[in-house]
């Protein structure tokens, strides 16, 4: 059996933390608390679940805090990870900004481990399509997949979660 | 109401008058002088930002804030997880000192009270007066929202 971690990161209310408890086998752990910009709770450490693959492999997933205050233990959490999801919400104004800000604070991940762009809120006409994202990544000569998301959806996520694994079963080329 | 809070700096959320904001330094003030030893507090936001401290120039508020927040909550949740129940601080043990890390009481439970010491510092003597420091600014604080 082997064990395989994961990190979820992205704005404040993507849906890192809905994400992990969609897929996770337990309860996941969480440290949200009331925030005091908005209504909603937010994660202030981090969130933990696991998954159990179908050949008794483990996922740990792990979510990190998403505003750039918490920026100190985004490197603790995502020491060893060997895949990272990068979720953005398609329905907040510079979307592609926001997925520049997370590119370029986990540069020494992505090219390095598997990560997939996973768009959050998507909606017809609203913001910016998935071609977009494609194009966008590509003028940063980075060929990541993009995927639409609702983290609410457990086979959403399951769709998302099993094409990291596929990824890392493969030996990226050097 | 709720939006209005929101543009509000922590500071003046929780201490919107000069009055209050004056006291709650003071209280922190005495604090320290109560404890051989100890040479900095800072109160944070649960949410880990920064609203007052009484600390060495080089310190990183705005990054203090944010792991105050991580730790407290880290320290609520392994308590639970261990089957205890109202976790009353979080106290880290060093070399060169000791730091406690506690939620303040109720009207102000969104708000962290770090108090940090030289080895110098008895930790009974630390814990005691970090609650009742505590305490203190409890009663100061508004409610937000
Ligand atoms: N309608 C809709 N709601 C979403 C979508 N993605 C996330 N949400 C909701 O937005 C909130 C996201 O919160 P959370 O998971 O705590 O975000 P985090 O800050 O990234 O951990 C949850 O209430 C989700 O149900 C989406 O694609 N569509
Ligand atoms: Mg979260």
């Amino acid at each position: 059996m082997n064990d395989h971690k994961l990190i979820f990161v992205g704005s404040p209310g993507v849906g890192k933390t809905t994400a992990i408890r969609s897929v996770s086998d337990h309860p996941p752990v969480s440290t949200e608390v009331p925030s005091t910009d908005e209504t909603r709770d937010t994660t202030v450490a981090l969130d933990f679940g696991e998954l159990t693959l179908a050949d008794d492999d483990v996922l740990r997933l792990y979510g990190v805090p998403g505003q750039e205050r918490f920026e100190f233990i985004w490197p603790l959490i995502a020491d060893g990870a060997m895949g990272m999801v990068v979720l953005v919400d398609n329905s907040l104004p510079g979307a592609l900004e926001t997925l520049d800000g997370y590119l370029r604070s986990f540069d020494d991940f992505i090219g390095r481990v598997p990560a997939v762009v996973a768009v959050t809120r998507l909606r017809d006409g609203v913001g910016p399509a998935l071609s977009d994202y494609v194009a966008h990544l590509a003028r940063r000569n980075l060929d990541l997949p993009v995927v639409a998301m609702d983290p609410r959806e457990r086979d959403d996520v399951l769709y998302l979660v099993n094409m990291i694994v596929a990824m890392i079963d493969v030996p990226v080329a050097a | 109401m709720q939006a209005a809070s929101a543009r509000q700096a922590p500071l003046e959320m929780f201490f919107p008058d000069e009055a209050s904001r004056v006291a709650c330094a003071g209280a922190i003030r005495r604090m320290m002088e109560s404890v051989p030893g100890s040479y900095a507090a800072a109160l944070a936001t649960i949410d880990g930002k920064p609203v007052i401290h009484v600390a060495p120039s080089d310190w990183r508020h705005a990054r203090v804030a944010a792991i105050v927040g991580s730790l407290c909550a880290l320290g609520e949740t392994l308590g639970k997880e261990v089957n205890q129940r109202a976790c009353r601080n979080v106290l880290i043990e060093t070399e060169s000192g000791l730091t406690v890390v506690q939620r303040l009481p109720s009207p102000a439970e969104r708000l962290i009270l770090l108090t940090t010491s030289n080895r110098e510092a008895n930790l009974g003597v630390l814990l005691t007066y970090s609650r009742t420091c505590a305490a203190a600014i409890a009663r100061l604080a508004a409610r937000p929202g």
